[in-house]
């Protein structure tokens, strides 16, 4: 069966939640992404609109993450919110929040569509995203009007500027199987180290205090590319059941811990087709692992 | 008290005002719908002066205080101001309007959604949000969101376009409308509302607003966008830092909200001469900042979740203006999830 894609260009995005997984701060996370378009696709058949998104791709045109560094500052420290106060009219104690603001285009695979049905689609999406939706958490404040093609060169172009996450799990499984801890492994390639040698001595013009060392930067060989670690889904610490207070009491629960790998951000005209684009939902119960990912045959635990 | 199977222990309300960030443009005021330029934040580096209160030995002592007075306070803030021949600040956001307040966002109790579901659906057949909305639209147009920027504006000049639906425009000269109380009756106020409200009352419509407020506060005069909360400000020296989005001044869409749903003049003091605050911004505790006080306290029974928990169960409050107040608190949004113990 041969898919379309919708194509939901530049939505502005106002304080999403930067903090995708308890330790990393900066692009929210894959969950977020797929969960907001499985959102948009429950609430489309609600009003009998019968659309299946099967795959999303999330292209980023910029992103402002609201942190602060002072002059001569190593770290950035994020710009909180207030809480109103309480019923005392006392402050409550500060909850750090990262936030961001950024504008993303998305790629949502669908199953091919006639055209009445895909008038009724885009009418229906853009609705939904003025009047109910949220993404990351944050305010929809505007975007472009959505629109359906079925080729990806078609589309590859109106994707840039930007930069289309790309899972690289991949350079994970490499340093792993290599014996790495998986925390090293992840740092590992994100780290940027700095190395000095001795400058050859020139007899003529000895060197002056300075440059008797030269200094070279460098990542991780085979890391090359705008690497950042993502949260991409969960993995279950607890069985199936019934949890207090639960949001929703028809479907099961279970505690879960973010899981985090590395991926890139990569210019769309790199890009040969969409499926390179495209992330999934893989659930794997055997391993207790509810994942989003790229190229759903791919087996790496 | 409530019974136990009718609890909503997760219980949460997305807001229904929902503005952008605010952004800042310098101006003329004859030419102030065609040329604009956006303002800037400047770092300035100050030499203040030791001005606080000395501890008494300090102050007893004329050499000691000598010493503590000479040292240099020195200061590096961020500032933002007009250009020199500007005399007109220009603040511009969008504003949505949404419906569906009776849906919450999450709930996790069947039984509560279905009675609060009820009691929301009655309030807008009753009302159809009429009063709210014309209070939200008269802090539209008497530009209450400039804040401190307000003060001392010579003239201001608010334009409302309505961006889906009917193409509208309003105008209105903010200075007409006081920020004192909402008694007035103005047509246009009241055609913006009748938009707004049928908005806030629908099942799942919008209204998307573009607001440009014009404020001529005199030539090269410093204007305030919002101040940043950085808790730890690192080595650096800077005491002040305000938000700016792509190198442009702005205020945060949290000060704008709060400026449009400072609607409460139903809380108890507020007849109070004495007490009073004017209108107070929709918090479930009724708490004012700057004042750190909440006017609205469990103990005389006018908090939100007071008022709330009954009304939800399909109880009626005493007042009308208690049921604005908590239809106001829903679209202000938030979790208000009660404890099941």
């Amino acid at each position: 069966m041969s898919s379309d894609y919708l194509v939901i260009p530049r939505i502005k995005v106002h304080n999403a939640n930067a903090l995708s997984s308890p330790f990393t701060v900066g692009f929210p996370a894959m969950t977020a992404w797929l969960g907001a378009v499985h959102a948009l696709q429950r609430k489309l058949n609600q009003q009998s609109i019968t659309a299946e998104f099967s795959a999303v791709g999330v292209v980023s045109h910029a992103f402002d993450l609201q942190t602060y560094q002072g002059a001569g500052d190593f770290v950035h420290s994020i710009i909180g919110t207030a809480n109103p106060l309480d019923k005392n009219g006392n402050r409550p104690a500060f909850i750090e929040e990262a936030r961001c603001h950024l504008t993303v285009s998305l790629v949502i695979e669908i199953s091919a569509m006639t055209g009445e049905q895909q008038n009724q689609l885009i009418e229906g999406v853009q609705h939904l995203l003025n009047a109910r939706m949220k993404i990351a958490g944050g305010d929809i404040l505007q975007f472009q009007t959505p629109f359906i093609a079925n080729d990806f060169t078609q589309f590859r172009n109106q994707l840039m500027p930007g930069y289309a996450i790309v899972e690289r799990r991949d350079l994970m499984v490499e340093a792993m199987e290599q014996g790495e801890d998986a925390l090293d492994a992840l740092i590992g390639y994100l780290q940027v180290e700095n190395h000095c040698q001795p400058a050859e001595v020139d007899d003529q013009n000895p060197p002056d205090e300075k440059a008797k060392v030269i200094w070279s930067r460098q990542r991780k060989e085979n890391a090359k590319g705008w690497l950042v670690p993502i949260a991409t889904g969960f993995h279950a610490i607890s069985p199936l059941g019934q949890a207090k207070n639960q949001r929703d009491t028809d479907a099961p629960h279970r505690f879960a811990e973010s899981l985090v790998t590395l991926g890139e951000f990569k210019m769309p005209y790199q890009l040969e087709q969409a499926s390179d684009l495209l992330w999934y939902y893989e659930t794997d119960l055997t391993n207790n692992v509810y994942l989003c990912q790229q190229a759903p045959e791919a087996d790496g635990f | 008290m409530a019974k136990k199977e009718n609890i909503a222990s997760v219980l949460a309300f997305e807001k229904k005002l929902v503005p952008s960030d605010g952004y800042m443009y310098g101006t003329c005021w004859d030419v102030r719908a065609e040329q604009t330029t956006p303002l800037k934040l400047q770092e300035k580096s100050v030499r203040g002066t030791i001005s606080n209160r000395q501890k008494p030995a300090v102050q007893k002592d004329p050499a000691k205080l000598n010493a503590e007075v000479e040292k240099a306070n020195l200061q590096t803030v961020d500032a933002c101001s007009l250009a020199p021949e500007q005399d007109t600040l220009k603040l511009h956001f969008t504003l949505k309007v949404l419906g569906g307040i009776c849906q919450p966002s999450a709930c996790n109790n069947a039984a509560f959604k279905q009675s609060y579901a009820k009691a929301a659906r009655t309030y807008i057949e009753k009302e159809a949000f009429g009063e709210l909305a014309r209070r939200y639209a008269l802090n539209l147009a008497n530009a209450r969101y400039l804040w401190r920027n307000r003060v001392g504006a010579e003239k201001i000049e608010v334009v409302v376009n309505a961006l889906n639906g009917e193409k509208k425009q309003w105008k209105f000269d903010a200075t007409e409308f006081t920020t004192r109380h909402f008694d007035a009756d103005d047509n246009q106020v009241n055609d913006l509302a009748a938009h707004m409200a049928k908005a806030l009352a629908s099942d799942d419509d919008f209204l998307m607003l573009d607001i440009c407020c014009y404020a001529k506060v005199g030539k090269a005069q410093e204007v305030y966008p919002s101040e940043e909360l950085v808790l730890d400000k690192g080595k650096g020296s800077k005491s002040k830092v305000l938000y700016s989005v792509e190198n442009m001044a702005a205020m945060h869409s949290q000060k704008l909200g709060n400026a449009l749903r400072t609607i409460d003049t139903w809380y108890p003091e507020f007849t109070d001469v004495e007490q009073s605050a004017g209108p107070i911004a929709i918090e479930p505790f009724g708490a004012v900042t700057n004042l750190g006080r909440a006017f609205r306290t469990p103990k005389e029974k006018q908090d939100f979740y007071s008022l709330f928990d009954n009304w939800a169960r399909g109880e009626q409050l005493s007042r009308t203006e208690d049921e604005h107040y908590v239809m106001a608190v829903l679209v202000r949004g938030g979790v208000f999830g009660e404890s099941d113990k």
